[in-house]
């Protein structure tokens, strides 16, 4: 299945500001790009020698924070009421 | 709350060990908050899953009169897997009159919201859509939580206690711990999938209201890991779980492993024409006894997955005693008026003498073997089903030959030795 029909079954509140908070500077020194693959909903992508990064469906799972090798991913809670709701979790 | 409109205690997370030490320390006489980030407990929370007997029945007695809870577990199976074949195990005791059963299947959106509102009708404040930035400290002292820019988002107590979960900000802005590292966390990644509770019984040979849960190996690639089947009333939860550091080399995304699984012969029948309901992913701590930190300082404790307090697939009994525990010591200290780390230390007393501490140590004598054992994972399970599929083939070969070439296959492939040093190491993997 692919990655947009499974997100369509999920319950969101988009914040409008992003609450994936990245630095850059370093993902062209990054070997493996971990983000982009262990990422569960695909918000990472590699793209012409630049790291793509949404977060609309972020499911809030944290793991792209404890694989980034230079630390450079911080995963902030949306703000009330925003992010993924699971309705069955 | 005092005069000054002070809590007791403040607890944040409202899973399954937040809201065990809210509703510990409330009926104890606490004026407790509980502070949960989601719009409602269980937003943002997933498990396979199973809910055990114990120890929610100590905490609200024959709760599954109430609670929303899913099926009884009465088929527990196991199955080694490999690409296209599977052997399967299955345990199953006679369920007829005999509830109250050892396990539930639940959805945590429905338990944990439920099992919160119990929390509030023992006195306790909750909030909900309420995320805490940070704890505020003092001379060295834990003596709130910050939920938001300015003072109006501080908030006071004699006490906070982290149950915030895997993630656990907390607990590492404590310097009780550090964040997690990829070989200290697994992925799980789940579907729900819709299926009619007519089709669920059938499919999984059950009576109505009965239920299966399944665990398989061979599914993650040989890397440490597995899926999960479990029987809900009117849909599957259906997943794979991957050690995080193990996916990082895989090289796989995630949810194309839980497509595989679904896909693998030996599972599609369950599931198909089910219809997908929701696509969940969450971590699961995985560090052993080892990653347990220190569970207290002044003015906090630590309980759950914040601890690290899960020997997968138990984990919500294990986060239940352990918020217990955190809530006694609380009114331990409550009652000695003082919430310092000495008095607070009674909390890990009491969690060494516990199931939840042992418990982590026996998975914590496998987990270094496993982590670094690529035949548990992939190895054993291709190896028992491929000589399975050549014994069990009938072609007029001699069975005397093929069980020749079974030992001689076994042999060059593994050797008994070692299948022996793998089995003992292992041994915290069993059920
Ligand atoms: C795929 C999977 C399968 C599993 N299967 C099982 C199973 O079958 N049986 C079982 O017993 N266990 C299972 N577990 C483990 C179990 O889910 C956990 O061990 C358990 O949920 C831990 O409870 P907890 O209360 O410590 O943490 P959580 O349940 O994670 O609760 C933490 C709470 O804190 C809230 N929170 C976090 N940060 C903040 C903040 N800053 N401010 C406010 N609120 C915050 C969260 O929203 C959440 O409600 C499974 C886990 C996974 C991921
Ligand atoms: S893992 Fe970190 S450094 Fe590497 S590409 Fe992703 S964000 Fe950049
Ligand atoms: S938190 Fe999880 S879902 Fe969200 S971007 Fe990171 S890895 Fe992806």
């Amino acid at each position: 299945m692919k990655i947009e029909e499974r997100l369509f079954l999920d319950r969101f509140n988009v914040d409008d500001k992003n609450h994936l908070v990245v630095d850059t500077s370093k993902c062209l020194e990054c070997a493996n790009k971990p983000c982009t693959t262990v990422c569960p909903v695909d918000d990472y992508n590699w793209d012409n020698g630049k790291l793509i990064i949404s977060y609309e469906g972020c499911v809030e799972c944290g793991a792209c924070e404890v694989v980034c090798p230079f630390d450079k991913i911080k995963v902030t809670y949306p703000p009330a009421g925003k992010g993924v709701s699971f309705r069955f979790g | 709350m005092d005069a000054e409109g002070k809590f007791d205690a403040i607890v944040v997370g409202a899973g399954p060990a937040g809201t065990t030490a809210a509703l510990t320390m409330a009926r104890g006489g606490m004026k407790v908050a509980l502070l949960e980030r989601g719009e409602y407990p269980g937003a943002k929370n997933v498990f396979g899953g199973v809910l055990y007997r114990w120890p929610l029945e100590e905490i609200i007695p024959k709760f599954w009169e109430t609670a929303p809870l899913e099926r009884q577990i009465v088929d527990h199976r196991f199955m080694v897997m490999s690409k296209d074949s599977g052997l399967l195990l299955s345990f199953k005791v006679d369920g007829r009159g005999k509830a109250p059963y050892n396990g539930y299947t639940a959805i945590r959106a429905k338990f944990d919201k439920w099992y919160a509102s119990k929390a509030e009708e023992a006195g306790v404040t909750l909030a909900t859509s309420a995320v805490v930035d940070d704890i505020i400290m003092k001379d060295g002292k834990v003596v709130g939580v910050r939920a938001g820019p300015g003072i109006e988002n501080e908030l006071y107590a004699d006490l906070v206690i982290a149950a915030d979960g895997v993630n656990s900000g907390l607990a590492v802005r404590a310097g009780l711990r550090e964040p997690p590292s990829p070989d200290q966390v697994a992925l799980g990644v789940k579907e729900v999938v819709e299926l009619p509770a007519e089709a669920i019984e059938a499919r999984f040979n059950l009576r109505k209201g009965e239920g299966t849960r399944m665990e398989t190996m061979g599914c993650t690639h040989g890397k440490m890991g597995g899926g999960f089947v479990y029987t809900n009333a009117n849909s599957l939860s259906v997943g794979v779980v991957i050690l995080l550091s193990h996916l990082m080399e895989l090289k796989m995304k995630p949810y194309e492993l839980l497509d595989e699984f679904k896909a693998h012969p030996s599972i599609e029948p369950f599931i198909e024409g089910g219809k997908a309901k929701e696509y969940s992913a969450h971590l699961i701590p995985e560090a052993g006894y080892k990653g347990v930190p220190r569970l207290y300082r002044d003015g906090m404790m630590i309980a759950g997955d914040a601890a690290y307090l899960c020997s997968y697939p138990e984990g919500t009994n294990l986060a239940m005693a352990s918020g217990m525990l955190a809530g006694k010591a609380a009114l331990h200290a409550k009652k000695n008026n003082d919430f310092s780390a000495k008095t607070l230390s009674v909390y890990h007393e009491m969690m060494n003498e516990s199931y939840v501490i042992k418990e982590m140590k026996r998975k914590d004598s496998s987990h270094t073997a496993m982590l670094n054992n690529p035949r548990i994972f992939g190895l054993y399970p291709d190896l028992i089903n491929e000589i399975l599929a050549d014994v069990l083939h009938v072609n007029g070969e001699t069975k005397t030959a093929k069980h020749k070439r079974a030992k001689s296959k076994f042999r060059d492939k593994v050797g008994l030795l070692r299948a022996l040093r793998d089995a003992y190491s292992t041994r915290g993997m069993a059920p």
